[in-house]
């Protein structure tokens, strides 16, 4: 594989983990959320995995940590109404404000983060196993 | 309340016994059963008790209902209970890890059974039924290493809960009849002429899950071969539980349904089968639990046979036989696993001359044994006579049906006393024997005993069963009959000589042929047709899923054409309105540019190119949603296209893809169904639209979207908030499906990499 394949998958790989997050973060608003997010930062690491023939070092056998992550926010949106005593999963919303910006924080952005890392988990699962199957 | 804090306290007993042994435990155990003996004897007066919640909304509750009926199936289940742990604990003396599995089974076994016999809710009844079948499944694998203990095992599951289940339709009709699940409302209630009909089909449906559990013909199979299970179980299983279960409810719903013709039809027909076909397998077993395990067979019959009947003399006789049933089959079974244990064999040719070498299990066999056969001067005798003077009692005494059971009485008495003449007869080799016999002879004793008590006691047998009586049959002011009535008494007599004579005829038979009459090979056609069926399902899934993944698809997806096709043919789907388009330019070019992709991969037979046909295909669906403003289904439907079509090729690039071609008939099988199941879903999807559906969702969500939950991006806000619960459960799938593509893809590795290695 040439040289600049591999800087251009390399380029990719780090254009596409911005925008995912980019993408998980606008979601409520615009076009986005977490399934998307996770499909972008995907193919990020399958254009990485192609060129290299195997996933970024930090990402090996990583992905039980991200699936974990993600069932753990979903608990947690499920049982952050609960303590306070309202149904279970309803949305809590805080507004931050920080210097000018205002923020609108809640707990369907933990879901939706939970979504974004129970996929990418998933498809990083699959991905861990084609890496050997790729070297045969 | 008590009796369900009871019940409680019971199931928790058994898993103590599971978690560990100890002198405190055993004393828990029989104080437990000792106080259910005391308070099922001391309690006189009926009673109902107030009912503990389960599923209000259904009416379904734990309610328990003591009479007579229950008071004397208790008291059977407790203090044959007790004799059984007795046994069960010098039993598997030898091996203490194993007496705790058993004594924790059978205690949980024994108290599914007393909530059986006590419960008032027919629900509640219901679960402790099935829970009796499942202990009892537990209890018959008891050695699970073999394997005709585990068959045996299954049969018995699989025929109690196929009764059951059939049972429960029939409980359900009851309770659509008169509108209660208690017993003791549904006994005390009027019913209409209407009524009257629809109870000859609760009654079908309750005999199934009667004659199942109860071991009658046909199925009385399961209970032949549960005496796979070790020796204190069966005395258990026999005696006092398990196949009394059905027993109990025949005589449960006696009242309700004795004035049905079918009840006495079908209850006589089944019993006289039974009886007849148990009594003569019973007398060509030459093992000896086998032989116990059609009396038993026998026995039920009986019972079966005497509560069609429906005069106080029948009752009576039936509960005596019920009580004293279960104490000489105890017993006996008891006598059996003695003997296996000390000889390691149950076959009677080579437990010869048993009888002669110690004297104490002599006395015990002579009386149990006697007991099952009739003789003289036991109770038995006067149990036979009993029965035959209810026979005789009814208004319509069928000579047939007399003669019948007259002669299996007798073979039964053969059977016994076939038992008794190999324990005294004079071995024919010197046993290799331990020293005597163990402690096990203790548990058998005290039923003895029992027998010879209820012997010495026999005119006062009356009292104890009058309130079963009055349970069965409230109307009854019959008080115990004096039973020496002549003929009744003669029949019993000519029973015994029968008995004599029939043993004659058998052993002169034997010497002549080896045939042995009366076994039907029940299970083996069972498990025959078992396997049919398991047979037929494999073709059929061979059929249709059988090969390849092509096959498999086209199968699908033609059926489902077919099927809709089938659905729009005959008119059952709402009519299509034209619907105006008013984007025809940009969907013009979408749509050849979708047609066009489609035709390629029609035509082409490179695997490759398909590929690329087919993700362009999937980035013009991506066109069509974004010129429709689903923005965030276009972009989901984008990456995922580039998304798989990668992994694809990643997954298929060691295969050499230029030699994958597809011929041309295929093609062309494909086509044609891919084409019909354009049509008929495009059909489908046209009928969708022209459907008015109401907005009130959609306006919700719109309206809603940015005022409660924050978010101008509506998909997005119903994915994480309106409809987050379902978004949850699909990030599972997804993980869940990633987890197994890895497995999969794991496991081809290590085998291609094994064969990798052998290659080398």
């Amino acid at each position: 594989m040439s040289i600049i394949l591999k800087n251009f998958c390399y380029l990719i790989l780090q254009i596409t983990s911005v925008l995912s997050i980019q993408f998980l973060l606008r979601g409520h608003n615009y076009p986005g959320g977490g399934f998307i997010g996770a499909l972008v930062a995907s193919i990020g690491v399958i254009f990485y995995l192609l060129a290299f023939k195997q996933l970024p070092e930090f990402l090996i056998g990583r992905y039980r940590y991200f699936i974990a992550t993600g069932i753990v926010l979903f608990i947690l949106s499920i049982t952050l109404p609960l303590v306070i005593g309202l149904d279970p999963l309803t949305g809590l919303w805080q507004t931050v404000t920080i210097g000018r910006t205002t923020i609108k924080l809640g707990t369907p952005l933990v879901f939706d983060t939970g979504v974004f890392l129970a996929v990418l988990g998933g498809f990083l699962c699959i991905f861990d196993k084609l890496e050997i199957e790729a070297y045969g | 309340m008590n009796i369900s804090c009871y019940l409680l306290i019971g199931f928790v007993l058994s898993a103590i016994l599971a978690w560990r042994r100890s002198p405190i435990t055993s004393v828990l155990l029989y104080t437990y059963w000792a106080i259910l003996l005391l308070w099922s004897i001391k309690v006189i007066a009926p009673f109902t008790t107030v009912p503990i919640m389960w599923v209000p909304s259904l009416d379904i509750q734990f309610s328990y209902h003591l009479d007579g009926l229950s008071k004397l199936f208790t008291a059977l289940i407790s203090g044959i209970g007790i004799i059984v742990f007795l046994f069960t604990k010098i039993y598997s003396q030898a091996d203490p890890a194993k007496y705790k599995r058993l004594a924790a089974l059978l205690q949980l076994f024994a108290v599914s059974m007393l909530g059986l016999v006590l419960a008032d809710n027919l629900i509640a009844l219901f679960v402790f039924w099935e829970l009796t079948s499942i202990s009892s499944y537990l209890l018959i694998q008891f050695n699970t290493a073999s394997h005709a203990s585990n068959q045996a095992a299954f049969n018995s599951l699989f025929i109690s809960v196929l009764g059951s289940l059939v049972m429960l339709v029939g409980f359900i009709e009851l309770h659509s009849l008169f509108a209660t699940w208690e017993i003791s409302q549904i006994m005390s209630h009027s019913m209409t002429i209407g009524q009257q009909q629809n109870l000859h089909l609760c009654l079908w449906l309750i005999l199934a899950g009667v004659i199942t559990k109860s071991a009658q013909f046909p199925f009385y199979f399961w209970l032949t071969g549960a005496m796979q299970a070790p020796a204190p179980v069966s005395a258990y299983l026999h005696s006092a539980t398990m196949v009394n279960a059905g027993i109990y409810l025949l005589a449960r719903f006696h009242p309700l349904f004795h004035s049905l013709e079918l009840w006495y039809c079908a209850l006589t027909a089944i019993g006289t089968i039974t009886m007849v076909l148990a009594s003569l397998a019973s007398l060509f077993q030459d093992d000896l639990k086998a032989v116990l395990a059609y009396s038993t067979v026998f026995a039920l019959g009986a019972m079966v046979y005497l509560l069609g009947g429906s005069n106080a003399v029948t009752i009576e006789a039936f509960s005596i036989f019920l009580v004293f049933h279960a104490i000489y089959k105890a017993g006996a079974f008891m006598l059996a696993g003695v003997l296996e244990k000390r000889y390691h064999t149950r076959e009677l040719q080579q437990l010869a001359g048993i009888g002669r070498r110690n004297w104490l299990f002599a006395l015990i066999a002579i009386v149990t044994f006697g007991a099952m056969a009739g003789l003289p001067p036991f109770f038995g005798f006067t149990v036979k006579e009993m029965i035959f003077k209810a026979k005789l009692s009814t208004d319509t005494v069928s000579y047939v049906l007399m003669t019948v059971s007259i002669l299996s009485s007798m073979l039964i008495a053969a059977a016994s006393f076939r038992c008794l003449f190999y324990f005294f007869k004079r071995p024919a080799a010197e046993i290799k024997s331990p020293s005597k016999l163990s402690l096990g002879l203790v548990s058998p004793l005290i039923l003895a005993t029992l027998i010879i008590i209820i012997t010495l006691i026999s005119q006062d047998m009356g009292i104890i069963i009058s309130p079963t009586v009055k349970a069965i049959l409230p109307t009854s002011t019959a008080s115990y009959l004096d039973p020496n009535s002549s003929a009744s008494y003669l029949l019993s007599l000519m029973t015994v000589f029968g008995g004599i004579v029939c043993l004659l005829l058998y052993i002169l038979l034997r010497k002549f042929s080896k045939v042995k009459f009366g076994h039907i090979p029940l299970d083996k056609y069972f498990e025959a047709s078992l396997t049919l069926v398991l047979q037929l399902g494999r073709q059929l899934t061979r059929l249709t899923q059988g090969q390849t993944i092509t096959n498999h698809l086209r199968i699908i997806v033609s059926s489902i054409a077919v099927l809709l096709l089938a659905t729009i043919i005959s008119g059952h789907l709402i009519q299509v309105h034209a619907v105006a388009n008013h984007q025809a330019t940009s969907n013009l070019l979408i749509c050849s540019l979708l047609i066009m992709c489609s035709l390629s991969l029609l035509l082409s037979c490179r695997f490759l190119y398909n590929l690329i046909s087919l993700s362009l295909l999937g980035l013009g669906l991506s066109l069509f949603f974004v010129t429709k403003g689903a923005v965030d289904v276009a972009i989901a439907q984008l990456l995922v296209e580039v998304l798989s079509v990668i992994i694809l090729l990643l997954v298929l690039r060691r295969v050499d893809l230029k030699a994958v071609k597809t011929n041309k008939s295929n093609r062309i099988i494909n086509g044609v169904i891919a084409l019909l199941f354009g049509m008929v879903v495009t059909e489908l999807m046209l009928a969708t639209r022209s459907i008015n559906v109401d907005a009130k969702l959609q306006n919700y969500y719109i309206d809603n979207s940015l005022l409660l939950a924050h978010g101008r991006n509506i998909v997005n806000v119903i994915l994480v908030d309106f409809r987050s619960l379902d978004t949850f459960a699909e990030a599972i799938v997804i993980v869940a499906t990633a987890i197994g593509v890895s497995l999969l893809l794991k496991q081809v590795l290590t085998t291609r990499g094994q064969s990798h290695v052998d290659n080398t």
